[in-house]
């Protein structure tokens, strides 16, 4: 039963990861990212190079930019315009559509749509959408659950399966809900963690999927960094202890506070 | 004026809709544009609740001082700095004009959370502190002051210039109980923390985890522990003049004897009694400490005495009508008690 059941695993995974096209970083020399606010590289990974490439850039105002992405790597540079962007690229020919989607912020302008307009857009036919995207100032954390919806033309798709994988080399294969939606613990696959924020390198993760509509292939990656949970260097029970030692002193001040009548008594 | 219906009730009701508003306000007004509606709210609405609907003017003072100023210095080009700290400013100004200092007793989720604690307190019978001595009020006064200048400004600011490393940038929300409240109420513990990174975060999660538990404890019996030092008190208190609102006074001789408004003050600001007695011009007696939560005009029994005023528009006076049957409904609320955790202990004077 095992052993039926580990090469089940082995299927699945050959299905979603024999072609993944996804968007990596390309790491700088200073590793300085400028708060949202410099120029980032990124690679295509696994391009097929007989496929048409189509590569876009969606402003976080919904404006499209075309990119030159057919040496595989390309450089953006900020839009001026703040919140999330959409690095997205679709390989489409009769029989396949392969597709990459990357979500980058930059600081910049207000705009007046919101990070959900551009996770509302059909990029491409299967897509994984982050449900939601984190906040300004925060990022996606090891040892935290996210959700992400499958969907196909619009549409969640139950019971589909994922493949997460990080560049650490954690692979896990989840399946979505009749929502299509899929909860994923970010692993805690960190080399080596530096104790304080920010510190340690972020990791990686990229999330996979396929299906096969009328005769045709749907693939779709979804590629984000992920940083190192605090928790390696933040302890709740002792948080909790000290907050406990702060209740006890106050009660023990409460009995010591004389009362102050303010009103002379007459 | 029905028993239940007094200006104290009425706030209550506005300080849950803005506690709701301020600590779950991204289910009302969605995710994404919960963290950015201003960025600089006169209140203790935090950052780090991700459920939020803004946050509080004091995360980005103290991070502009941090990443700004020596860089500023380096380069001699100090629009780097007065530029975010003048749209902060202004962002501040825009609310803080509307409602003054009414931000601290009518929409601060922390203000809010302690006068509950307080209810929580009287109901339990715990013993009550309605007034700190005079030497004890002088005393902690400055406090507000010294965390205003040291904490949001001064410690990010030796920061940012290399006297101090990198730990102490932003050293007011390290402590603020309103980061570990507001957080743990949107089921989130991860503020609840000693940080083992560094000895300096050490010493400030350490510190920070005590007051809030110390707030807690305190709230129970005194009337707004935290509000007493809390640096966005000194803020106010810095732009007060520049408010729409206001508490006036026209006292009279009969003010001296009585001092029931001083009483009534949770912040105990015995100047509410002394100052501007026999006097024949109504005065401006919005003072540093005053959260303009208008329990002073209520328990004033003489006519139009105090005011609460909004562009010089009375908007609730001091009448003693309204005076009577308020206090009969304060001993009426006074009275009910679910347990009596501080029967038989005998009362210090």
């Amino acid at each position: 039963m095992l052993r039926f059941s580990f090469f089940i695993l082995l299927i699945l995974q050959f299905q979603i990861t024999h072609a993944d096209l996804y968007w990596q970083p390309i790491k700088k020399q200073s590793g300085h990212s400028h708060h949202g606010r410099g120029a980032k590289s990124f690679s295509l990974a696994d391009l097929d190079k007989q496929t048409p490439l189509s590569t876009l850039l969606i402003h976080s105002d919904l404006e499209r930019s075309e990119l030159d992405a057919s040496s595989g790597t390309l450089q953006l540079k900020p839009t001026g315009k703040s919140n999330y962007h959409a690095l997205f690229a679709i390989q489409n020919s009769d029989e396949i559509e392969r597709s990459a989607i990357r979500y980058i912020y930059f600081n910049g302008k207000p705009v007046k749509t919101s990070p959900q307009d551009i996770l509302n857009l059909n990029k491409a036919s299967l897509q994984i959408v982050p449900a939601p995207l984190p906040r300004e100032h925060w990022k996606y954390e090891s040892r935290k659950s996210y959700r992400f919806i499958i969907s196909m033309d619009g549409t969640p798709v139950a019971d589909q399966p994922i493949l997460a994988s990080t560049a650490f080399g954690s692979d896990q294969i989840l399946h979505s809900d009749e929502f299509g939606v899929v909860e994923l613990t970010i692993p805690e696959d960190f080399p080596e963690i530096i104790p304080e924020s920010r510190a340690t390198p972020p990791g990686e993760l990229r999330l996979f999927t396929s299906i096969e509509v009328d005769g045709k292939r749907y693939e779709t990656s979804l590629s984000a960094p992920y940083r190192v949970s605090p928790r390696n260097w933040k302890n709740a029970s002792l948080g909790f202890l000290f907050i406990g030692f702060g209740g006890l002193a106050g009660f023990l001040l409460i009995g010591k506070i004389p009362a102050h009548q303010r009103r002379k008594k007459a | 004026m029905n028993s239940i219906m007094n200006l104290t009730v009425l706030r209550r009701a506005v300080q849950l809709f803005m506690f709701i508003l301020l600590v779950y306000g991204s289910v009302v007004v969605g995710f994404y544009a919960a963290d950015k509606i201003s960025g600089a709210l006169p209140s203790l609405s935090c950052a780090y609740d991700q459920m939020n609907a803004d946050y509080c003017a004091l995360i980005p003072l103290q991070h502009q001082f941090h990443h700004r100023l020596g860089a500023a210095v380096d380069s001699g080009n100090w629009f780097t700095l007065l530029m975010p700290v003048l749209t902060t400013m202004a962002t501040f100004f825009i609310m803080f004009i509307i409602l003054n200092k009414a931000f601290c007793g009518w929409v601060c989720p922390l203000g809010f959370f302690q006068e509950v604690m307080q209810l929580i307190g009287q109901k339990l019978g715990l013993r009550k502190v309605d007034s700190l001595s005079h030497d004890a009020v002088d005393k902690v006064r400055p406090v507000k002051w010294l965390m205003l200048g040291g904490l949001v400004f001064g410690l990010p600011a030796l920061t940012s210039l290399g006297f101090l490393s990198d730990e102490w940038g932003d050293p007011f929300c390290q402590i603020c109980p309103s980061r570990i409240l507001t957080t743990l109420l949107s089921a989130d513990t991860d503020q609840i923390f000693v940080d083992t990174s560094t000895p300096s975060y050490m010493f400030l999660s350490i510190l920070g985890d005590f007051l809030f538990g110390l707030t807690l404890a305190l709230a129970m019996t005194l009337r707004q522990p935290f509000c007493r030092i809390c640096p966005m008190l000194a803020l106010h208190a810095v732009f007060r003049k520049l408010g729409l609102a206001r508490l006036v006074k026209k006292g009279t001789s009969r003010c001296d004897k009585c001092g029931l408004c001083a009483e009534a003050c949770p912040m105990d600001i015995r100047e509410l009694q002394s100052e501007f007695n026999d006097v024949e011009k109504t005065r401006d007696i919005t003072l540093p400490d005053c959260t303009l939560c208008g329990r002073c005009v209520e328990f004033c029994p003489d006519k139009d005495v105090l005011q609460l005023r909004y562009l010089n528009i009375p908007v609730f006076s001091a009448d003693p009508k309204y005076f009577k049957k308020r206090k009969k409904a304060q001993k009426h609320w006074d009275e009910i008690k679910l347990i009596n955790l501080d029967a038989g202990k005998k009362v210090r004077t």
